[in-house]
């Protein structure tokens, strides 16, 4: 079969009628979160797995799976859409990849063509979505088969290299992104260890055999550890939401739009594929590029049009890159991608290279679900933005708390035990202060889930060569992925060393 | 015929296959080199922009954060030395991983300790914070989670729900009643009838 085959297949499990309820409930409560203050994509994702996890439990194991995986996928891509929303109407990005869309977009709010700016983002994120998902479907089955061919040090040292890239861009200091890095790596080895069967850390409580529930942490981490940071830092100011005014964009707006949208989507979805490079940065630099190409560079920050239309394309592009490491190849790029991958291993199916061979209904199914959703996002924002405007006004007063309750909530109906709720307390109140203080939590989450995955390829390629650590040297694929790893930390500790500043992720 | 049309088909196969691995080569080598431009432009550009400004650095939080991942890698390592070592004649056994990772971490601790030492002066601003309004909602917290199973899931989350609602921001209580109990009944109602899933009900 090829590839046009596998898709149209996709394409069958993607139009189910419960498949498509999932991915318009997805993109919707995607927007929504996007929209919302305190709930970026990273807590929305964990926040729904529970959700998705009973709502899906009366299927068979493949197509709970498919299923789950186009809802949260939905969400993840729905948030890049409505985080522009706030960015523009109130000066306030709801997540950090909408932070330089702020900078155009409020003032053509106040210049009255907020709802030029809003459609124009719309469209923008439509076409880096479909450009994006194109480029994942072209790239699925060579990535992945190249990925067959790796032997466990090659895969050891690549998922090193992800953690690498991960923590070197995560945060403004590569010594505290690292020791959460580590910090993941170690709380993953709790529990069972799954080749000898000895248990490890667990002190004879049973909670802990299976290891520390990486949903539990997640959840507690960011979605806890972000209602915490806003109920101790809000400003109790309340900001005046700006009209929406026409919808529609001028002729003259989509013209001097349209280059910038299909360079913004290339860049951010090459930036996607990247690991550790995400959808914030994909959008600080394409919104660079732009003023650097202008023809009359000091319109940005005025209410230039191109400066909306560029980062706006440039995220969504990079949330659809970000699912190429992710699926083809089982490595997670950013945080939220890391919470996908959870979710997918929670459900039995392992992402990698093999996603596309053994479970195709899942892999397929997902990336045509991303054609329609997109569409559907496009739909839902044209007419309803004036709707998402009003979420904005939705009062933090019964926001907060219920978003705590949600979290709790979903924990409980997942583990069933006090244990994980306690657990998660503290993960929000770790989540909240590591972050406060600058301490990247997405690194963490990233290891958690990746800690095994990189115990058990390391032991499976020192068992083959008798203990002989140079086994991840001679193997060139191995060592080129070292190498790359090494240079991703060096190059920006020089850059440290020489006294410029670094762009960083923030996302994570 | 059959065979040259196997054969034709092989060889096809091969040259795709070699293009594949050219291609995807040619592809790792760019999204490298594409990176180091990326690092180097925006090491150039980012200060013109100013977004990122603002450095976030305390000390004394650094400092203790230092010392208690110090003791957290040294506890792994002190833990992992008395795991079961050897497995199925492997000589690689559960405890290497733990172990490497809390030398690791030994070291990336020293090196944070040793970077606070550098730090410039703290400015001394005080931020508007609001511990009482936070602390009475994480001791809500606490104890919701603590009596979510002995008194059952909607008596609980009404009362969170409603402390909640009334610490964060003073209104009117039949909003605050209307909107708890639709929530928590609302919940439990659709989890628990609809969708056949098990939170702890009522005390008896």
């Amino acid at each position: 079969m090829n590839t046009l085959e596998f898709l149209l297949n996709g394409f069958s499990v993607a139009l189910q009628w419960q498949n498509l309820l999932f991915a318009f409930f997805g993109v919707l409560i995607g927007t929504a979160v996007g929209v919302l203050p305190g709930i970026g994509p990273m807590s929305g994702v964990a926040l729904l797995i529970p959700i998705t996890a009973t709502l899906t439990s009366g299927l068979d194991p493949q197509s709970a799976a498919a299923s789950a995986i186009i809802l949260l996928a939905g969400v993840y891509y729905g948030a890049m859409y409505g985080g522009s929303t706030t960015s523009i109407l109130l000066n306030t990005p709801g997540e950090s990849s909408s932070v330089v869309t702020a900078l155009d977009g409020y003032q053509m709010a106040k210049q009255g063509r907020a709802g030029a700016a809003l459609s124009i983002s719309a469209i923008g994120s439509f076409v880096a979505g479909i450009v994006s998902l194109i480029g994942l479907t072209l790239l699925a089955k060579p990535l992945s088969a190249l990925a067959l061919s790796f032997g466990p040090a090659e895969y050891f040292s690549l998922m090193l290299l992800g953690l690498c890239a991960v923590s070197g861009l995560a945060g403004n200091s590569i010594t505290k992104a690292m020791i959460m890095t580590v910090f993941g790596l170690l709380l993953a080895t709790i529990g069972m260890d799954n080749v000898s069967g000895v248990s490890r850390f667990t002190y004879n409580n049973a909670n802990l055999y299976s290891g520390l529930e990486f949903l539990t942490v997640a959840v507690g981490l960011f979605a806890l550890g972000e209602v915490f940071r806003t109920i101790i830092d809000r400003d109790k100011e309340n900001s005046n939401v700006t009209k929406v005014g026409k919808i529609l964009p001028t002729k003259q707006d989509m013209k001097d739009s349209t280059a910038p949208i299909v360079r913004g989507s290339l860049l951010g979805f090459f930036i996607g594929v990247l690991p550790g490079a995400g959808a914030t940065l994909a959008s600080f630099f394409s919104y660079i590029a732009e003023k650097k190409l202008s023809k009359n560079p000091e319109k940005f920050g005025r209410g230039a049009i191109e400066g909306v239309a560029a980062p706006e394309s440039a995220n969504n592009g990079a949330s659809g890159g970000a699912m190429i490491p992710l699926l083809t190849m089982g490595i997670p790029g950013s945080g939220t991608t890391a919470i996908l991958m959870g979710a997918l291993i929670m459900y039995n199916v392992q992402p990698g290279p093999l996603l596309f061979t053994d479970h195709p209904q899942v892999a397929w199914g997902l990336i045509a679900s991303m054609f329609i959703g997109n569409l559907m996002l496009l739909v839902l924002n044209m007419p309803l933005v004036k709707v998402f405007a009003k979420v904005i006004e939705t009062p933090a007063k019964y926001l907060l708390p219920i978003i705590i309750a949600i979290s709790i909530f979903g924990v409980y109906a997942v583990q069933f035990n006090t244990f994980d709720l306690a657990l998660l307390l503290i993960c929000g109140l770790l989540g909240y202060a590591l972050s406060k203080h600058d301490y990247p939590v997405a690194p963490l989450v990233l290891a958690l889930v990746l800690g095994p995955m990189i115990e058990n390829n390391m032991r499976r390629a020192l068992t083959a060569s008798n203990g002989d650590f140079s086994v991840f040297l001679t193997s060139p694929v191995s060592l080129i992925f070292l190498i790359i790893a090494l240079l991703w930390i060096g190059i920006p500790l020089l850059m440290k060393m020489k006294g410029r500043s670094v762009l960083v992720n923030e996302e994570g | 015929m059959f065979i040259q049309l196997i054969k034709g088909i092989f060889l096809i196969k091969i040259i795709f296959f070699m293009k594949n691995m050219i291609f995807i080569k040619v592809m790792f080598l760019n999204f490298f080199l594409f990176h180091l431009l990326v690092r180097l432009l925006e090491s150039v550009y980012i200060k013109g922009l100013g977004i990122f400004g603002g450095e976030k650095m305390s000390k004394t939080f650094d400092r203790y954060t230092g010392i208690v991942f110090l003791l957290i890698g040294v506890f792994f390592i002190v833990e992992s030395r008395k795991i079961a070592a050897s497995a199925y004649g492997s000589s690689v056994g559960p405890d290497i991983f733990p172990i490497v990772l809390g030398i690791l971490l030994v070291l990336l601790s020293i090196k944070l300790l040793t970077e606070t030492l550098k730090y410039r002066r703290e400015k001394a601003e005080k931020e508007k914070v609001d511990y009482k309004q936070f602390g009475i909602i994480f001791v809500s917290a606490v104890l919701y989670v603590a009596l979510l199973e002995p008194l059952g899931y909607v008596i609980t989350t009404f009362f969170f729900l409603l402390v909640g609602f009334q610490v964060i921001e003073k209104g009117s209580w039949l909003k605050s009643v209307i909107i708890a109990a639709a929530f928590s009944a609302g919940v439990y109602f659709i989890f628990v009838q609809l969708l056949q899933g098990s939170l702890p009900g009522f005390p008896i």
